[in-house]
């Protein structure tokens, strides 16, 4: 088998214009997920039975349907409902909600990691509900939660391809166009598959920085 | 068989015990028909109990007698659907409402009485995140608005009389059980508190780690700070106790001075409590009589 590298010369400045949309789609869809996912996990581990159910809801169908279900229903569905959004507004709320279910999950998993005696003992010493979030869980949750959302943003950054479907230019979109006018498909797809797994190892190793440098202060109990 | 904890040696009033005839003043905590369910079990019983300026008042009982439900009662950690908490004269937990029924509090107003109330728990409850300095700082800066400064400087003094002078900077996971529970006592002290709540302080200590955290409580008891102490530490309660409550299936059966308390027992239940504690370390002649001498010396 010979690779055409030619080919990939030809579509350089469209492969690198569909990486950098796809890094863009990335950041700004994990931002979204993350936020949402802050802003639901609190309410998912603490608020009263209520609210947490609601929360509750929303978790289980953005976990239980697929990302190109939701995005369908956003773009295509939207404007019924009088929310009609372009391709790439869709596709970065689509992925922020969508990751935002999974991140409240993980939020969730963290906080109540945190054994209740050390809550309680804020608790008495007239801890507001807030500052015993912000003092006493937080900094312990984000710890263990590390990992796992490292996981995760790997996981949203693959799920940016499901975005070309939409027609927004990122790296798939790049090249699918680029297989439909050449007919060649094994570079393509080959300098597709390493493109992502380049940003997925730069992910990785960013987290496991960030954690190493996060735990140098802890002892391990 | 030993010596039974109500020997001669318990009826000399240890330093550290303070007399009960004294003109009371009125209580810093009382709890009046206190009583709580967990669903159709009740766990209070109508209890009332009342602790004064430099009183140490120990409650003891057989395990799920609701010591510990009752210390948590007095903070307000646990509610209750009968009765009244007050601190220094205040309802704790609740207001009374337009129509004269209680409503529950704000926790804004709940945080503002239990300032008074320090708490220290069995299983330390530490911060792990945080070293044994902020640990005992960082309640002063958040609760009590105190500079940064003048707070580690309240915890620096707190964390010596505690005898951790060389551990300010350690984290919870490098000390042992007992200098952790000290950490502990020495957070409750920061808040200068007028009363320190204890659940079962050495409970999940090392037998030998027990003796330096008792030897703290009691030297804070000379001191005159006002303690109520949920203990199975017979010998203990015994020697620094101004009052022993003896609790036993949510209710109180009996209370008193600990030397008349130890040595004669009213209520058949008590004397069964009791006998079981001396026969338990009957087992072990060599265990009973060491225990208490290490804590009279």
């Amino acid at each position: 088998m010979s690779l055409d590298t030619a080919l990939l010369q030809q579509y350089a400045p469209d492969l690198l214009s569909g990486l950098r949309l796809t890094i863009e789609i990335w950041l700004v869809g994990s931002a979204i997920a993350l936020t949402v996912g802050a802003a639901l996990g609190v309410p998912l581990t603490f608020a009263r039975p209520g609210l947490r159910a609601v929360v509750r809801c929303y978790v289980e169908f953005f976990r239980g349907t697929p990302l190109l279900v939701q995005l369908f229903l956003l773009y295509y569905g939207g404007p019924r409902i009088g929310l009609t959004l372009n391709a790439m507004t869709a596709g970065l709320i689509g992925l922020g909600l969508y990751g935002g279910a999974y991140f409240a999950e993980l939020f969730r998993a963290g906080f109540s990691s945190i054994p209740a005696g050390q809550l309680e003992a804020a608790r008495s010493f007239g801890y507001s509900r807030r500052d015993a979030i912000r003092h006493i869980i937080l900094p312990q949750a984000l710890i263990l939660m590390l990992p796992p959302s490292v996981n995760l943003l790997v996981i949203i950054l693959k799920d940016t391809a499901i975005l070309s479907i939409l027609t927004i230019p990122e790296l798939t979109f790049q090249v699918t166009g680029m297989t439909l006018e050449t007919f060649a498909f094994v570079e393509p797809y080959l300098a597709l598959a390493l493109g992502y797994w380049l940003l997925v190892e730069l992910a990785a190793r960013l987290g496991h920085a960030a954690e190493h440098r996060l735990t140098r202060h802890m002892v391990r109990a | 068989m030993s010596d039974p904890p109500h020997g001669a040696r318990m009826n000399v009033a240890p330093d550290g015990a303070r007399t009960s005839d004294a003109p009371s003043p009125p209580p810093v905590i009382a709890a009046t028909n206190l009583s709580k369910w967990y669903g159709t079990h009740q766990v209070l019983k109508s209890v009332s109990i009342s602790i004064r300026p430099s009183e140490v008042v120990c409650i003891i009982g057989p395990s799920g007698s609701g010591k510990s439900t009752l210390l948590r009662c007095l903070n307000f950690l646990e509610d209750y659907a009968e009765g009244e908490v007050r601190v220094n004269g205040t309802l704790l937990g609740y207001r009374i409402g337009a129509d004269g029924r209680r409503v529950p509090d704000s926790l804004a107003r709940v945080n503002q009485l239990r300032r008074g109330i320090a708490m220290v728990f069995q299983q330390f409850n530490l911060w792990p995140h945080m070293t044994v300095l902020q640990n005992v700082a960082q309640p002063l800066v958040l609760v009590q608005r105190k500079r940064r400064d003048e707070a580690a400087a309240i915890a620096r003094a707190v964390l010596t009389k505690v005898g951790l002078r060389e551990k300010f900077d350690a984290y919870p996971a490098q000390l042992s059980g007992g200098q952790q529970q000290r950490v502990g006592i020495a957070r409750a002290l920061a808040i200068d508190p007028s009363v320190i709540l204890f659940d079962e302080p050495t409970s999940s200590l090392d037998p030998e780690l027990v003796g330096e955290v008792l030897q703290v409580i009691r030297a804070l008891a000379g001191e005159g700070m006002t303690m109520a102490v949920v203990t199975h530490e017979m010998g203990f309660a015994a020697q620094v106790a101004s009052r022993v409550v003896f609790l036993d299936h949510g209710a109180i059966i009996e209370e008193g001075p600990p030397e008349t308390l130890f040595s004669a027992p009213r209520s058949e239940r008590l004397r069964q409590f009791l006998q079981t504690w001396i026969e338990r370390n009957a087992l072990f002649p060599l265990a009973a009589p060491t225990t208490i001498e290490t804590l009279a010396s």
